[in-house]
């Protein structure tokens, strides 16, 4: 019997003794992977291939276990777990008497993050962190408009250390946070791999426009930061 | 004993098995790579398998459909091999035997497939480059055993002729797709709807056979970095301003304000 026909051999005979078992003492077994509920068995019958080794199981240099091995587990697309964050929708701030509706948005053709074309709405941004989970998740509104005068982030300089900031989610849920710190950073000084950083602590940022103003741009030269961080953490 | 599964050992046994690797690419700074490992061979059992590297067991009883956790690698050529589940390796020879070269700071996916009817194991190379925001990329690998496929999102062809250890990748806005593979680009085989998230690069690969019924999509998913917005322009009134307008503006606006009940901004 040539080596490979003898592979195949074993393969088959596997197949048909129930070889297809898992070594689960040696695995750690993911969560969503379905273990064969055989134990796992790792001796080949010589019943039927006389001309093989009559076991593999005293080969210590296969049965040792190692630290190396990886774990692994189903793949299948129709049995994944989809994990839907719930975007949040309402903003609270009960120090400023700020309830304002919140809504996703991305970035405009320019590159800069797209902002209400109001000063009632508050902006979050949809490919960021969601608030409250890992990451810093950017809430952005107008401190006010030429059009329509001061906005819905007008005061929030005026939040402190330790005052609450409630976010509504669209399944119905609210999380609870507290201001943490607040920033005036220059426009052009902003770190925006920072401000927008998908992963690290869970941090929320409320973004509006501070500092000065240049009339004939009409626009502010800063940016005024309020970080919160969520309640109990 | 199924007779397919004897027509498979023996048409392998009349085969040079060979790796079929795509092109490296560029390496990043870090002097280990990231790999994950996909059983493709379908059959009935599952097709249980162990794989080693450098003589090394690092997958026990790996079966069809399934991934391993992406583990990490120091850069340089380690042989793998691949045996029936539970085979003694000093004493049997290996269904697979092959070198790879993983470059550090690259990303790879080794596929144990079936291509012109002997087992190979393909090594991919994952794009893990930025997106921009909002973006999501999508690659698709053909580890199946249909000859020529065609994968549609929202009806509309994005790559065709995909033979066996091929594959493709595209920018896609990121959203629900439906996602169609069609066989020699004539029958469904796969009509379902998938999400490509934002800053995710989505690898779906199609496995098996469907003459058997076998046929199956698998996904990896790996986080990429994505642009961050340039800015965020948020005012234009200049009422807040600390410099350019007068107090007393400042103070005429606060004093409207409260004459109009508490400063309340809402909806």
């Amino acid at each position: 019997m040539s080596p490979f026909l003898r592979v195949f051999a074993i393969v088959l005979l596997t197949a048909s003794c129930g070889g297809g078992a898992v070594a689960a003492d040696l695995l750690t077994v993911p969560e969503d992977h379905a273990a064969p509920a055989t134990p796992a068995s790792r001796i080949v019958s010589t019943a039927t291939v006389p001309d093989l080794p009559a076991t593999v199981a005293d080969d210590p240099s296969t049965t040792t276990p190692t630290t190396s091995l990886v774990p692994w587990g189903s793949a299948r697309l129709d049995g994944r777990r989809v994990v839907e964050l719930s975007a949040p929708t309402r903003l609270l701030i009960d120090r400023l008497d700020i309830d304002a509706p919140i809504t996703a948005l991305g970035v405009d053709p320019d590159g800069v993050m797209d902002v209400p074309k109001n000063v009632t709405e508050v902006a979050w941004y949809r490919f960021g962190s969601v608030p409250g989970e890992p990451g810093s998740a950017v809430l952005a509104a107008h401190v006010d408009m030429a059009k329509f005068g001061p906005g819905v982030f007008f005061e929030i300089d005026k939040l402190v250390a330790g005052d609450e900031v409630t976010i509504e989610f669209e399944d119905g849920s609210s999380k609870s946070f507290v201001v943490s710190e607040s920033e005036e950073v220059f426009k052009s000084e902003l770190d925006v791999d920072t401000l927008f950083a998908a992963e690290g602590v869970a941090t929320v940022r409320l973004v509006t426009c501070g500092g000065g103003f240049n009339p004939d741009l009409g626009q502010y030269d800063s940016n005024f930061i309020v970080t919160l961080l969520p309640s109990g953490a | 004993m199924k007779l397919q599964n004897i027509g498979l050992g023996l048409l392998s046994l009349a085969l040079v098995v060979g790796p079929a690797f795509s092109s490296p690419a560029i390496a990043q700074e870090d002097d280990s790579a990231s790999v994950t490992v996909f059983h493709a061979v379908s059959a009935e059992d599952g097709f249980p398998a162990d794989v080693y590297l450098d003589g090394q067991l690092v997958i026990d009883g790996f079966v069809f459909q399934s991934s391993s956790d992406t583990f990490t690698l120091p850069a340089g050529t380690p042989t793998l091999e691949i045996y029936p589940h539970g085979a003694d390796p000093a004493a049997e020879d290996a269904i697979v035997t092959t070198s790879v070269t993983f470059e550090a700071g690259q990303n790879y996916s080794l596929v144990a497939q079936i291509a012109d009817g002997s087992p190979v194991i393909t090594l991919f190379v994952n794009d893990t480059t930025t997106v921009g925001p909002g973006e999501a990329r999508f690659t698709y690998r053909q580890a199946s055993a249909i000859d020529s496929l065609s994968v549609q999102l929202d009806g509309t062809d994005t790559f065709t002729e995909l033979t066996p250890t091929n594959e493709a990748t595209t920018a896609l806005d990121a959203g629900t797709k439906r996602l169609t593979i069609r066989d020699n680009g004539v029958a469904a085989v796969f009509d379902e709807d998938v999400e490509f998230a934002d800053g995710m690069l989505t690898v779906l690969y199609g496995v098996g056979d469907p003459l058997t019924g076998t046929f199956d999509v698998l996904i990896q998913e790996i986080p990429l970095t994505q642009v961050s917005p340039l800015a965020v322009p948020t005012g234009s009134g200049g009422d807040k301003a600390s410099q350019g307008m007068p107090y007393i503006t400042a103070a005429l606006i606060v004093m409207v304000l409260a004459i109009k009940g508490g400063n309340r901004v809402s909806a």
